[in-house]
């Protein structure tokens, strides 16, 4: 486990300071290609020129995120304590895995729709290669700062995990966050672009989906693999005592405050016509409050009787 | 004496420590919870069940009055 700790350590840094160079190349492209749009330039050539090493930086971009997700999987089990840091670094790599994706379908999106001029997903490729470079950078405070860690210290022997409980927690308030920002956002625009240009019912139902599955996907990661933990432990021993007045406390706290919350918004809804869009977005809306009430409060619970 | 005024205390980390300070981990490991339950048992921030106050003093080997007792706040 050690010895397999530190090769996945070594490999994700190397390939990490690689990335960061691959990073520096495609953004540089991209400002380039955003100026060759403005300019009325051969766009096609310039395209055509740099597709393949662009593809192969994002081949090494991917193979970097999943052997930093090993290496968070496997510092999670070496170091069984609960770290900010390697929580926020799983979610964030999940949703910039999920957004180099997204980066090929906006490249698409742009080599197609440039002559109607500049294309308004350069905002979005540019908020999604920040996202990147956040992710590289602290994956390399984390390599550095564990690495005396790994090299040093002793393998300790847990039979009950409660690591992957606070992380799985630290996530699910990550998740919830930024799914409701997300979900707000998108209601906003929708509600400021509808007026002027009105938008199928169908293309708004699509944002909302993959805007929630990009937020929540983290947390059903962190989930899945925990539950893959306990699967070789019955179920009566999933969660020990205090775990489950933990989460007994935080579901009361969920309960009551979903429907206080949901109730006011209800009355909102009611009464204001331009919360209308809420008939689409509620069902995610809920989803994410509940999952922040409930990780944040289980959370809470968990750290106020160990402090 | 109402029972608001009761606490539940215990001995625990004077326990650890005649045990060859045996960790709060290895602890829990023998009585099969986590670590975080045995600190928060320790800090006086979480009652134990019946059984696993049995279960910790018998791991070393006294009653359970020995180890968790009440007192006034």
């Amino acid at each position: 486990m050690k010895r397999l700790l530190k090769i996945s350590n070594n490999t994700t840094l190397v390939l990490c300071s690689i990335s960061i160079a691959g990073l520096v190349f495609t953004n540089t492209f991209f400002l380039m290609l955003r100026d060759k749009i403005i300019n009325i330039g051969d766009v096609e050539s310039f395209m055509g020129k740099f597709s393949i090493p662009v593809a192969v930086v994002y081949f090494i971009f991917i193979f970097f995120h999943l052997s930093a997700m090993l290496t968070l999987i496997l510092q999670l089990n070496f170091f069984k304590r609960d770290n900010l840091l390697r929580a926020f670094l799983f979610f964030i790599g999940i949703t910039s895995l999920m957004m180099l994706f997204g980066d090929f379908a906006l490249s698409s999106d742009i080599s197609k729709e440039y002559v109607f001029g500049l294309p308004g997903e350069f905002n979005i490729l540019f908020f999604s290669q920040s996202l990147h470079f956040i992710f590289y950078i602290l994956m390399i405070v984390l390599l550095a700062s564990t690495r005396k860690s790994v090299v040093k210290g002793g393998e300790e022997i847990v039979l009950k995990d409660d690591s992957i409980f606070i992380n799985a927690q630290y996530i699910g308030i990550l998740s919830g966050v930024s799914g409701l920002v997300l979900v707000s956002i998108f209601s906003l625009i929708y509600l400021t672009v509808y007026p002027v240009y009105p938008l199928p019912l169908w293309a708004a139902k699509a944002g909302i989906i993959i805007t929630s599955l990009i937020a929540i996907i983290p947390y059903i990661l962190i989930v899945f693999y925990w539950l893959i933990i306990k699967l070789k432990e019955r179920i009566i021993e999933w969660y020990d005592e205090k775990q489950y007045q933990d989460i007994t406390k935080a579901s009361l706290v969920t309960l009551i405050a979903s429907i206080i919350i949901m109730t006011v918004i209800f009355i909102i809804q009611y009464f204001v016509s331009a919360f209308d869009f809420i008939n689409i977005t509620w069902f995610p809306f809920y989803i994410f409050l509940v999952l922040l009430l409930f990780s944040s409060s289980t959370l809470y619970f968990s750290k106020k009787t160990t402090s | 004496m109402g029972s608001k005024d009761l606490k539940l205390k215990n001995n625990l980390r004077r326990c650890r420590f005649e045990h060859n300070e045996i960790s709060q981990q290895a602890l829990a490991n023998a009585v099969g919870v986590t670590r975080l339950t045995i600190h928060s048992i320790e800090k006086g921030k979480f009652n134990p069940s019946v059984l696993l106050a049995l279960k910790i003093a018998s791991y070393f080997d006294k009653s359970v009055e020995e180890i968790f007792y009440i007192e006034k706040d």
